[in-house]
């Protein structure tokens, strides 16, 4: 559990953040949002221990691993294997982890041909994404995300998306600065508006809430109908609507399409 | 451990790529070529002398070393590492590294120059208690200069002219502090908190050999002051933080 304690930041006489109390649960995913400058990234950073507020305090039990990825990862000399091949060993992982890790979320974020340039050559969004990969290297307690999806593709957003999904089922603390709704909507549990320095619920997702999604298939000449979704079918003229939760999107469209149907669209519910 | 370990084998790294070693090296050369184009010197005298340009050269290498990490960069490892101290004080273990390499090739670049000229450098001939004098003195003001060198950086003085302006005083006053103090007495009170390196030095200059003796003892008040400056330089670089 992380408690904010009456946190007030100054800078320059200008009061930023002003008496912000509340506590994060363990595995809680919130989203900060508002205006550029109003003490988001403040916020962050104040709960990682990086900056010290004025006045209140953050209590943080001790040994949490906390990793952070920041609105502009900066370019360097090094190439970025190098970089996050220093990053996994300061993690602690095992050689041979590491370079499958590595190998894997270079392949997924579609950077794996850019790993042996030097990162001062790289684009703003493909920093980003190497800013995204150390932070992903290894499991954390608690991940700090200060505007993470800026300069990057669409594809990769989804796959960002859907990694950040898979830490929150391992329950992982996602504590997020952002402006894309999208990302609000996919992430996040809490999402609290900053506005004169105060921090504003906006929306709470009820633990444990699932999101539905609605899939359209077409039949072919020998389609059959799997037992296991009968129960969240809606026949069509042209085929059908299949309805399943978030997690179970994937075997379903596997299952739908060995038994021969095809897949024309797929949308969230809400 | 493996992990300060890993953490200076990539400050390294990124030292080496960022080149800023490259005009502290050049000033070094150049006292080298001005330094052994008279022959012959005294080995002791030399070294001692040595030992005092090594502790600017520092100061030049020490002040670089705080501008190799982006500040960002800064952040996602300390929170990597879960420990502010830890960082900084893998920081002061890479500056002991650079502090030994530097001594190593101080001590033999005036060695291999004498004996490659027929031993024509030095008044005499190189002895064991020499290398060993010579490199315990090189490397302990070396030290020193580092740590006076990243005692100013940016992280702890935000305004960086101010830093580097201090850095300058500091290091010009730790040259002249002897006549300083000779001229007005009273000034060595406040004189005693720069950098001992003269005052260690003067203990050479007249020296024929190296009494090991008095290098130990120089040795571990050198050690000593700059231990206190890398201290003091992880104690406000943790507590400072960001902001």
């Amino acid at each position: 559990m992380i408690a904010l304690e009456h946190i007030v930041k100054e800078y320059d006489k200008k009061i930023i953040l002003n008496d912000i109390h509340f506590t994060i649960e363990q595995g809680q995913s919130l989203a900060f949002t508002g205006q550029n400058g109003c003490g988001k990234s403040t916020l962050l950073k104040i709960i990682a221990g990086l900056v010290r507020p004025t006045k209140g305090c953050v209590c943080l039990e001790k040994g949490k691993l906390i990793h952070y990825v920041p609105e502009h990862f900066p370019k360097m000399n090094l190439t970025a294997r190098r970089y996050l091949s220093y990053m996994g060993k300061m993690d602690n992982l095992e050689d041979a982890a590491l370079e499958t890790c590595l190998h894997e979320l270079a392949e997924e974020f579609f950077v794996s041909n850019m790993l042996d340039i030097p990162m001062k050559y790289l684009s703003k969004g493909s920093l980003q994404k190497i800013g995204v990969i150390q932070a992903l290297l290894k499991e954390p307690d608690i991940l700090l995300l200060d505007e993470p999806l800026s300069g990057q593709d669409v594809m990769s957003q989804q796959v960002f998306i859907q990694k950040i999904q898979e830490l929150q089922k391992h329950h992982v603390t996602i504590l997020m600065s952002c402006h894309e709704p999208y990302l609000v909507d996919a992430i996040a549990d809490e999402v609290y508006r900053f506005a004169d320095g105060k921090i504003v619920l906006e929306s709470h997702k009820p633990a444990g809430e699932v999101q539905w999604y609605h899939m359209f298939f077409v039949r072919t000449e020998k389609a059959d109908i799997p037992e296991k979704w009968k129960g969240h079918l809606q026949f069509t003229e042209q085929g059908c609507i299949l309805r399943a939760a978030d997690g179970e999107c994937d075997r379903a469209i596997v299952e739908m399409l060995e038994a021969g149907w095809n897949l024309r669209g797929m949308r969230c519910e809400k | 451990m493996r992990v300060i370990n890993e953490f200076v084998r990539y400050q390294y790294k990124q030292y080496v790529l960022s080149a800023k070693y490259v005009v502290p090296f050049i000033g070094l050369f150049a006292v080298f070529g001005v330094m052994y184009s008279v022959t012959p010197i005294a080995v002791v005298s030399n070294f001692a002398v040595m030992s005092l340009v090594l502790f600017m050269f520092m100061i030049g290498i020490g002040m670089t070393c705080q501008e190799i990490e982006p500040e960002v960069s800064e952040q996602i490892i300390i929170l990597r590492m879960q420990s502010a101290r830890k960082y900084y004080i893998g920081q002061v273990l890479f500056s002991g590294i650079l502090s030994v390499a530097a001594a190593v090739f101080t001590l033999c670049y005036p060695i291999l120059f004498h004996y490659w000229h027929n031993k024509m450098l030095f008044t005499r001939n190189i002895q064991a208690s020499d290398i060993i004098g010579g490199f315990l003195l090189m490397s302990a003001c070396s030290f020193v200069g580092c740590m006076v060198g990243g005692i100013f950086s940016p992280r702890i003085i935000r305004e960086r002219k101010a830093g580097t302006a201090l850095t300058i005083i500091c290091a010009l006053v730790s040259l002249v502090k002897i006549g300083i103090a000779d001229e007005f007495p009273v000034s060595k009170y406040i004189l005693w908190i720069m950098p001992p390196v003269s005052d260690m030095v003067r203990w050479f200059m007249k020296e024929e050999y190296f009494q090991m003796g008095k290098v130990i003892e120089a040795f571990f008040i050198l050690m000593a002051y700059g231990s206190v400056l890398a201290v003091i330089k992880v104690e406000l670089s943790r507590i400072r933080r960001f902001g």
